[in-house]
């Protein structure tokens, strides 16, 4: 199997918290991301730094949440990945 | 002396719209191109971008070229003798001039390209290339014809590995993107023979044009996206 890039695993981020309708629960994120726990928060402080994730509490329980940003950069990297597939790069 | 190859008289306007559309739509793939670039901080997609803003630019002068030189030619009609000498003069370095820079930036756009097909990474490699080129569009006696058939080369393995591409992917913009080099392939062989007829200069620039429209209709589906 072909190893991920570091593009492609944060794509696999945000789109496992869009497809959970924006908000996610940390051990949902971590089945769907299928990273280490500790690989996992490093992606999501980075992505938090960068606006296109935030951190929320709901009924006591941490959620992620995608922001604009992060709906921006799946709609960038789906746009690249398609020219990227279709010149062969 | 130059060699005016460059169609019917009556095409020269259609040719320069021609010729703008083509740049205009690799310029377009040029800037999504340097966009990746940096979106993901790759190479490749810079070494893209460069290919296609050199196929624009030689498209850019090539229309600068032919329209001062068709400037200066229609001026003559009103001048003396040693007016018509000097002005003939000067069409002929500036169709010189315009002619080496736009089959030298085509050349080198489409060894970038084909580098990045054949997944070519040592810059010694084509800096190589780039000699050959320069040398074969400078000192060759038959620029016109050693252009167009490198061009052709060129565009054949370009074409080779953008149907192989498709065959893999088996997509509706990679079939565009295989279908598209291939009319340019095709156009490039046509030119070669524009000697024995003007008229088929126009069949191979509208060839091209379809070509670049292949491109467009790839740059507009990833778009919609």
């Amino acid at each position: 199997m072909k190893r991920r890039d570091k593009l492609e695993i944060v794509n696999d981020i945000l789109l496992a918290i869009q497809n959970k309708g924006g908000k996610i629960k940390p051990t949902h994120l971590l089945y769907k991301s299928n990273l280490s726990h500790k690989k996992m928060m490093e992606y999501l402080s980075e992505l938090m730094e960068k606006n296109m994730v935030s951190e929320e509490e709901e009924k006591g329980k941490k959620m992620f949440t995608i922001n604009q940003e992060g709906f921006n950069f799946i709609k960038e990297y789906k746009k690249i990945k398609e020219f990227s597939d279709s010149f062969g790069l | 002396m130059v060699n005016f190859v460059c169609g019917p008289l009556w095409f020269l306007n259609a040719d320069l719209i021609i010729e703008f559309i083509s740049l205009l739509i690799a310029l377009l793939i040029g800037i999504f191109s340097h966009r990746a670039c940096k979106f993901t901080n790759e190479r490749k997609y810079l070494y893209f971008a460069l290919a296609f803003y050199l196929i624009a630019a030689s498209f850019g002068i090539k229309m600068l070229a032919s329209w001062l030189s068709c400037s200066q030619f229609k001026q003559i009609v009103f001048e003396s003798v040693t007016m018509v000498q000097y002005n003939l003069n000067n069409i002929q370095t500036i169709y010189a001039l315009g002619s080496f820079l736009h089959r030298f930036f085509m050349l080198t756009g489409l060894i970038i390209l084909t580098t990045l097909c054949l997944r070519i990474k040592a810059n010694k490699t084509r800096l190589l290339l780039l000699f050959f080129i320069f040398i074969s569009t400078w000192f060759s006696r038959e620029t016109y014809f050693i252009f167009h058939l490198i061009a052709a080369f060129l565009l054949l393995y370009i074409s080779l590995f953008f149907y192989a591409n498709h065959y893999k992917k088996q997509t509706k913009n990679s079939f565009l993107v295989a279908l598209a080099f291939a009319l340019m392939f095709i156009s490039q062989l046509i030119f070669i023979f524009v000697l024995l007829d003007q008229k088929i200069y126009v069949v191979g620039v509208i060839i091209q044009l379809l070509g670049f429209l292949s491109l467009l209709l790839t740059y507009l589906l990833i778009g919609k996206k």
